[in-house]
């Protein structure tokens, strides 16, 4: 445990705002309906990074992140081409592109690894993610993107709200599509970007869905949702880290996808609006009041 | 902001416009009706004899169409849905959009909104392009059109409506709430204002879509199926409002699906199959045999392929 030093206040607060920003994102990829994306952009960010690492020789993270940023939107490009030149579908497309890609980053690992000085790159752990390997300037660099991310979505959630609500009546409104489109998925691969080193790859995308998926379980309004998912998604963030830091070597991201997974299970049955056990209460109410009515009406045929 | 004053400078101008514009298209239903197969052939030649005479009526004085739709042409893949589409609207009308399914209604208001792409052909609303009247144009989508379950109330869609007034990036304030509480308790709907979307009734969702088109203030509304699987009250909440909205000069064009009910609430049809079969006041275009023309030639045509 690394105790309360200043590296380990860091990481916290690091971890803390990734997970914010990935919680309001991944609200918006919910009602976009778009949660796949996330998973296939974060896997598509893998051949950048290591591409990134090769070109320069050492480890330089915001080169790194460059390349992930880059891969990953070539491979929303790649998505989009497939899905409007050929019959292919979106999640097929989807399919697609995040195992060619993974695959793809997997193969230039293994090529990296073997260069020399390429076994201590500390590249595998983009993979499944360690906070503890990062540095203070890269968990600074990681803090500071979040808080832009949140403040553009603080900024702009009334915009968010009527984009992802009703787009058509939107650009009626004289809001461009494409402008919405373009900002948006930006800001996934922002998010994806600041935290494939922390949470690794292949678990980002679950960063991003479950804490919207549980705060909808919560609450009825889009602004709670998303302060909601801000909140559990920090949480996951910091609970995942910590326990992370309790085993040497252990990865970062199965912990902090966990403890989102813990979180939701929580939702499920006792959230506010959906949770199963409101749900079955009100039902139980219903079903009583009707049992007492035929009883009552029963009692009335009687002679 | 300068369309917004825009609009208010031609009220003025529509005072007068409604009863003039009635009696300037109801001129060319004359001429449709020569004959299905000529009036197919022509529909070109009178789309030029339209514009020549709304020309006219221009330099006499008389009001400009708030819509003119010229040998519009769209596509899905490889259906073509809309040919050579040409029609003018006048301002203070109230015009249904009648044909049979698949006949391009919906494409063609998607595509006049560039929603759709459309392959040829000119669209222009006030005089100019879309673009730059958006915020004269209020379009209603199909209730379908949008998830439902989106977590927000009754309140905050028509408040949506007024983005465009309200300004990007900036926050509602208490007086754009009254004005959407207003829109709504005009559609009959303020006891619902703060009830969850997904807890409403179709009907009570169609109202709340009017509503915010209504808090939206716009000169010309364009209405995806209104009516479709509301109840007999919705219905005349609905359509008494459209009355009001043309009573005070603003221009109504719904997509509508019920036949017996044109007559009842609207004065003007468009008879589309693909493309424009009759145009004009719903007394004299209205027909049995312009109806049978719009429904009749699409089973005709679809027979051979169903068998």
């Amino acid at each position: 445990m690394i105790g309360l030093s200043h590296n380990a206040l860091w990481v916290l607060v690091s971890m803390l705002m990734l997970g914010t920003a990935a919680g309001l994102v991944g609200c918006f990829a919910y009602w976009k309906r778009q949660s796949l994306m996330s998973d296939a952009l974060a896997h598509a960010a893998l051949p950048g990074v290591v591409i990134g690492y090769a070109i320069l020789g050492f480890k330089s993270l915001p080169v790194m992140l460059l390349g992930a940023a880059a891969s990953a939107l070539a491979g929303a490009l790649a998505v989009s081409w497939i899905r409007s030149s050929s019959r292919v579908k979106e999640d097929t497309a989807m399919g697609i592109i995040l195992s060619v890609f993974f695959g793809l980053g997997i193969m230039l690992l293994a090529i990296v690894n073997r260069m020399p000085g390429g076994g201590q790159s500390g590249l595998n752990s983009f993979i499944f993610g360690q906070a503890a390997a990062m540095v203070r300037q890269d968990m600074r660099l990681m803090a500071a993107v979040a808080a832009v991310v949140l403040l553009v979505v603080l900024a702009s959630f009334k915009e968010w709200k009527l984009y992802l609500f009703d787009p058509a009546f939107a650009r009626g409104l004289g809001l461009s599509g494409r402008l919405m489109e373009a900002a948006w998925l930006a800001l996934l691969v922002v998010v994806i970007v600041i935290g494939i080193q922390a949470v690794g790859v292949i678990l980002m995308a679950a960063l991003l869905i479950i804490p919207a998926v549980s705060a909808r379980y919560w609450t009825n309004g889009f602004g709670r949702m998303l302060a909601l998912a801000a909140l559990f998604g920090g949480g996951a963030g910091v609970a995942g880290t910590c326990v992370s830091t309790l085993g040497d070597g252990w990865p970062t991201g199965p912990f902090i996808v966990i403890a989102a997974a813990g979180i939701f299970l929580l939702s499920l049955v006792f959230g506010a609006r959906k949770g199963l056990l409101v749900r079955a209460m009100q039902r139980r109410a219903q079903v009583r009041s009707l049992q007492a009515r035929t009883i009552r009406r029963e009692g009335e045929a009687l002679p | 902001m300068e369309t917004m004053r825009d609009a208010g400078g031609m009220e003025s101008l529509r005072a007068d416009g409604p009863a003039a514009a009635r009696q300037a298209s109801g001129a060319e239903p004359v001429r449709l009706a020569d004959g299905p197969a000529a009036a197919r052939q022509a529909s070109g030649t009178v789309a030029m004899r339209q514009s020549a005479g709304s020309a006219t009526a221009r330099r006499a004085g008389g009001p400009e169409p708030v819509l003119q739709v010229c040998g519009l042409h769209a596509a899905y893949r490889r259906n073509k849905v809309l040919e050579d589409v040409t029609f003018e609207v006048m301002p203070g009308t109230l015009t249904a959009i009648v044909g049979p399914n698949g006949a391009g209604k919906s494409t063609l208001l998607k595509t006049m909104l560039d929603l759709h792409p459309r392959l040829g052909g000119e669209v222009r609303f006030f005089g100019t392009a879309y673009r730059y009247a958006k915020l004269r144009v209020g379009y209603v989508p199909q209730r379908g059109s949008v998830d439902w379950d989106f977590p927000t109330d009754a309140l905050d869609v028509v408040l949506m409506g007024l983005y465009g007034r309200i300004g990007w990036l900036r926050r509602p304030g208490r007086r754009h709430r009254e004005l959407a509480l207003g829109a709504l308790a005009k559609m009959g709907m303020a006891e619902y204002a703060k009830r969850q979307i997904s807890e409403l009734s179709g009907g009570q969702q169609q109202r709340v879509f009017l509503a915010r088109a209504l808090a939206q203030d716009a000169d010309l509304y364009l209405l995806d199926e209104p009516l479709a699987g509301v109840d007999a009250a919705t219905e005349r909440a609905i359509m008494e409002m459209l009355q009001t909205l043309r009573a005070a000069g603003k221009t109504v064009m719904v997509v509508h699906h019920d036949l017996q009910t044109v007559e009842d609430w609207f004065d003007h049809v468009l008879l589309l199959n693909r493309t424009v079969i009759a145009h004009g006041p719903t007394a004299s275009v209205f027909t049995p045999e312009t109806v049978a023309r719009a429904y009749g030639g699409w089973l005709r045509r679809k027979e051979p392929v169903t068998g």
